[in-house]
């Protein structure tokens, strides 16, 4: 009797998808749910649930650390996007041409920084954003004339320190996706337009980017999103988040913070629901700009 | 082949642009193992050296008297059953989606599929509650069952095999094959480069994500490396020296894996950027 169930034609699909079904209801659907009734609720530790409508949603939107890490996000997310386009684009494009020789060794390098442990690399930067003279970043902007900067206790500084790390860590795996990309465009293109007497400049504006632009635009959601969930980084560069002037807060640190260092978990709830609701807009946004909306 | 020469002047010049570009990007892994060497004090002298003065292995050594090994273990259990569970469920449910149909399925994986643009963090203050009420915290089941029913994994999964051939999968059942041993005759092994690609997807997030390992283990011996190391930099006693041994040691295994991998890495990690 159980072998038919188990081998019945109609119900067999039903029980290839069974586990991943019910570790999804329970480990996904419900505590969506779940989320959404705690964030109605203040709640002290563990214990304690008491009904309080709106009033965490109230107070988030009054609260100024909320503010703060919602623009610290902003903040990061665009300088994510002013490093992490055009940095491996242009690297993309220089490996593309045939003058390049070695490019296999180049991609594997620059890749290897985006297996590393953003625990690992926030912890390695901390030593090479040493504020004194002998800190590397510090050396390295020496060459170039700029003074040593205090990167990771100038408020000013510290959402750019953390954009530098993603810039290292990611800038190989967005090279990835641009010169995958670049592959699909033909090379004739580029030698007919060169014969039309277009520079090498114009061929990368005329062609290269308007090719490139679904790529561009994945990438660029993909910062976009991204630049929410930050983090470990700011965990990490200040010791459990605790940044100068609250200069790197952010939405997860925040609710991280609620929950495991003042246990307020209805709060917390909150703040992870209305996170998740402004990673879900953006998502929708790129569907859109992606065009998903229109081949369906 | 002959180059011209201008085109000569333009190669060599890429080439230096990239090398300089690649020194760059190696300084945090350089600078990672030379403070491994150094005592704590020495990382952040005044004088800048480039390689250690006095090269020390106590670092190396003292991790030992850390939770250190047991938090490589716990890493090493974490990606384990992670990526055995992980793509049983995947891989089963995909093949599902794939090639067979039953009512209501496309509303089942559509709310699948929407379901993975809400971000783990909605999840994880339930999740901490839940596990701490099922007395399921500060272990391993704790943290690795409610990762396994990945919606990525579904869809990069459910996206190869709809690439099979149906008539190979309908000669196996005229010849009397049953649907399970279609399934692991036939599809798991045709299937095995996006299983090899979402094998790595999980084992990275295993080694290398903080904030869930950090939620649900509480326990200094449960930690995983990733949470065991951002302990090493703590307010009170940071111990950077320590820190960068043991970060050696996590690095190094994943790295030389890539080397001997590549491709698998790199399609595994780029998943997400399969088009739906």
């Amino acid at each position: 009797m159980i072998k038919k169930v188990f081998y019945n034609k109609k119900i067999v699909p039903w029980l290839f998808i069974a586990p991943f079904l019910i570790f999804f209801t329970i480990f996904k659907v419900y505590p969506i749910l779940y989320s959404a009734f705690l964030s109605l609720h203040e709640m002290k530790g563990l214990s304690g649930k008491e009904f309080v409508g709106l009033k965490n949603y109230i107070d988030l939107i009054k609260d100024s650390d909320f503010l703060k890490a919602v623009w610290n996000n902003t903040k990061y997310m665009i300088g994510t996007m002013i490093t992490l386009i055009p940095i491996p684009l242009i690297f993309a494009v220089l490996l593309d041409s045939k003058h390049c020789k070695g490019k296999n060794i180049y991609k594997t390098i620059l890749f290897i920084p985006t297996l590393t442990s953003l625990v690992i690399a926030a912890a390695v930067f901390k030593i090479l954003l040493y504020k004194g003279e002998t800190g590397i970043v510090n050396l390295l902007i020496g060459f170039i004339g700029i003074p040593p900067q205090k990167w990771l206790i100038n408020p000013l500084l510290t959402i750019p320190s953390v954009v530098l790390i993603a810039t290292w860590r990611w800038t190989g795996m967005n090279l990835i996706y641009f010169t995958t990309g670049l592959t699909g465009i033909s090379k004739e293109l580029y030698e007919s337009a060169s014969i039309d007497g277009a520079n090498m400049l114009q061929r990368f504006y005329y062609i290269t980017v308007p090719l490139l632009k679904p790529i561009i635009i994945f990438v660029a959601t993909l910062n976009l999103i991204g630049g929410y969930k930050l983090f470990t980084e700011v965990y990490m560069l200040w010791n459990g988040g605790a940044s100068p002037g609250k200069s790197a807060l952010t939405l997860a640190i925040m609710m991280y913070r609620t929950a495991f260092s003042y246990f307020e978990m209805g709060y917390a709830s909150t703040i992870g629901f209305v996170m998740a609701l402004i990673i879900l807009v953006l998502s929708l946004l790129q569907l859109k700009l992606t065009g998903f909306f229109k081949e369906n | 082949m002959k180059l011209h020469s201008s085109n000569k002047i333009k190669s060599f010049g890429v080439v230096i642009f990239f090398i300089f570009v690649c020194l760059l990007f190696i300084i945090p892994f350089y600078w990672m193992l030379v403070s491994s060497f150094k005592p704590s004090g020495e990382i952040f002298t005044s004088s800048l050296s480039l390689l250690p003065k006095n090269p020390i292995i106590t670092n190396y050594t003292e991790l030992a008297d850390t939770h250190f090994i047991r938090w490589y273990i716990n890493s090493l259990i974490f990606a384990a059953g992670y990526v055995f569970l992980g793509l049983f469920v995947c891989s089963l449910a995909g093949f599902a989606f794939a090639k067979y149909k039953f009512k209501y399925k496309n509303i089942i994986f559509l709310i699948i599929v929407a379901a993975q643009m809400l971000p783990i963090h909605i999840q994880l203050i339930p999740l901490f509650i839940m596990l701490t009420k099922a007395r399921i915290i500060n272990t391993y089941a704790g943290l690795i069952l409610p990762m396994i029913a990945n919606p990525l994994g579904l869809f990069f999964v459910r996206q190869y095999m709809v690439g099979i051939e149906d008539d190979l999968l309908n000669a196996a059942r005229v010849d009397g094959a049953s649907e399970w041993q279609i399934f692991y005759r036939i599809v798991l092994p045709i299937s095995k480069p996006v299983l090899a690609a979402l094998a790595i997807l999980f084992s990275i997030f295993a080694w290398n994500n903080l904030l869930w390992p950090l939620i649900v283990m509480r326990t200094e011996e449960m930690f995983t490396l990733a949470v065991g190391l951002s302990t090493l930099i703590g307010q009170y006693r940071p111990r950077y020296g320590m820190l960068m041994a043991g970060s050696v040691l996590a690095v190094l295994p994943i790295v030389v894996l890539f080397l001997k991998m590549q491709e698998h890495f790199i399609s595994g990690l780029t998943a997400g950027s399969i088009k739906g």
